[in-house]
């Protein structure tokens, strides 16, 4: 399943987007992904939190506990410097590859 | 994945991350956080953990972060030094257990031996039955090697328990086998030799097993004081007291000297010449026996093939064991003026606790004849357990 594949590897991306803006905790991430792909589609909930904890610990992100409105503390994660740098490297990434893969599909769909 | 509760899944969990404890706790909250959130939004607490994934395959994920091959050599180091520490820990404590048992044991047999008048006793001279409680002790330490071995290597090395434990249990397994069974020289004898040989195999129980045996201590201070007040109670009821032990040994039998051979003549009347005038033996660090005579001059003229020759005895008589056709070593001694001399070891055949030299020679009409015996004593094949294996194998 190529769509599947493709956004395994992209989910540091897909977290850290929804993270440049706000702080957010684990469930929200995944709602925020969700949401902004129109549902197309969401993360696995089980890479979800090894990619948090990877991303926490090289540095891109920050964690710290704290309560949410929904009930019981959190713990929220924020986006560093360091992370702001890799959003932009991976985001420029991802802009070439999606090229790529868009001229090979079109000259494969003739059009 | 099977329907479980919160509390089970979070249980099962906690078990299998590979991490120290507040960073465990942390995980397993911030999970508990999401599932909350997940059932809040409508979906069952079953659909919900389905999402997640079952808790071996997250911790998995988690850990694969943190992995490197420094952590694996960190991690075998962490768990051989708390291999090495519970090893010691299971040994004294089964050591103390194997003596205080083995004292109790000694009284209570002593006082029935007392009481009904057969002097029975648990003294013996074969020091294998020592080397079977080491074992049995060292045993016991491996159980709690093994108990956290596994663990110790998965938390250091970031990896689960269950995906290291096999790799674990048959390295040290194999290290433990090869201590004991190559390099651990005792006094062996078959007991001591089978509880070597598997003492390597309580590491793998303790492994897979580690609700085997009790890990607190109170469960074996109770076992101290029961295997404690057996014997003093009996001791209280019979009135009696440990009592002289073992049979008396008979030193003016024959000792059976006649299964070798015939004696020579001259060695048993004194008014003929007698070829040796008196013999014994010595040990000197646990080396082999150094046996000497005083030969009369002219004595042991017209024989050849001398020889000293060990043969099985009894422990306690030490009377020559007729069971055994011939001696299960043999040397020829050495002439130095009016001493004769050899060096002889009885400690490299298995299954000998005691023994008898026994001098002979082939005398002038082609009969070999005993010319000197009665130099016997006690001891236990010294070496490995590969030795003992080696050396019956070898015959």
């Amino acid at each position: 399943m190529p769509k599947l594949d493709l956004l395994k590897g992209t989910l540091p991306l897909l977290v850290l987007s929804v993270l440049a803006d706000e702080e957010l905790y684990g469930y929200e991430i995944a709602q925020r992904i969700r949401d902004r792909s129109g549902d197309l589609f969401g993360p696995s909930e089980g890479s979800l939190y090894p990619t948090l904890h990877r991303l926490e610990r090289t540095g891109a992100l920050r964690a710290r506990w704290r309560t949410s409105e929904r009930g019981p503390r959190r713990r929220y994660y924020a986006i560093t410097p360091d992370g702001t740098g890799l959003l932009a490297d991976a985001s420029e990434e991802w802009v070439r590859v999606s090229a790529g893969v868009n001229r090979v599909a079109r000259r494969a769909s003739g059009a | 994945m099977p329907d479980r509760t919160r509390l089970d899944y979070l249980r099962d969990l906690d078990a299998v991350l590979p991490f120290p404890d507040d960073r465990r706790a942390e995980i397993v909250e911030e999970i508990s956080a999401h599932l909350d959130d997940a059932v809040d939004d409508g979906l069952s607490e079953a659909a919900a953990q389905r999402r997640i994934g079952a808790p071996t395959d997250l911790a998995r994920d988690l850990a694969r972060a943190e992995q490197s091959a420094w952590r694996v050599l960190a991690g075998v180091g962490v768990a051989l030094r708390s291999g090495i520490g519970y090893w010691l820990y299971g040994y004294l404590l089964g050591s103390l257990i194997l003596l205080l048992g083995s004292l109790s044991a000694a009284v209570v047999i002593q006082a029935i031996g007392s009481w009904l008048g057969t002097g029975w006793s648990l003294m013996t001279a074969d020091q294998g039955w020592s080397s079977m409680l080491i074992a049995l002790a060292s045993a016991l330490g491996l159980y709690y090697a093994g108990r956290v071995i596994p663990g110790r290597l998965a938390r250091a090395s970031r990896r689960l328990e269950r995906d290291v434990r096999p790799w674990a249990v048959g390295a040290t397994t194999v290290l433990a086998a090869a201590i004991t069974i190559l390099f651990v020289d005792a006094a062996q004898n078959w007991a001591s030799v089978l509880a070597f040989a598997l003492a390597p195999g309580a590491l793998v129980l303790g492994a897979y097993r580690p609700k085997f045996l009790p890990s607190g201590l109170r469960a074996y201070a109770a076992v101290v004081v029961l295997a404690m007040a057996v014997p003093v109670a009996i001791l209280a009821a019979t009135g009696g007291g440990p009592s002289a032990s073992g049979a008396e040994v008979d030193y003016e039998s024959d000792l059976n000297i006649p299964h070798v051979g015939p004696w020579w003549p001259a060695a048993i009347d004194p008014l003929t010449t007698p070829p040796i005038e008196s013999d014994g033996w010595s040990r000197m660090d646990d080396g082999p026996i150094q046996w000497s005579a005083t030969i009369a001059p002219g004595a042991l003229r017209g024989f050849e093939g001398l020889r000293i020759e060990a043969w099985h005895s009894d422990l306690e008589t030490l009377a020559i064991d007729t069971a055994h056709d011939a001696p299960f070593a043999a040397v020829v001694p050495v002439r130095h003026g009016s001493m004769l001399t050899a060096a002889i070891d009885t400690e490299g055949e298995p299954g000998v606790a005691g023994w008898q030299l026994v001098l002979t020679g082939v005398g002038p009409d082609g009969v070999r004849y005993v010319l000197a015996a009665g130099s016997g004593g006690n001891s236990t094949f010294t070496g490995s357990v590969w030795d003992w294996v080696t050396a019956v194998i070898g015959g």
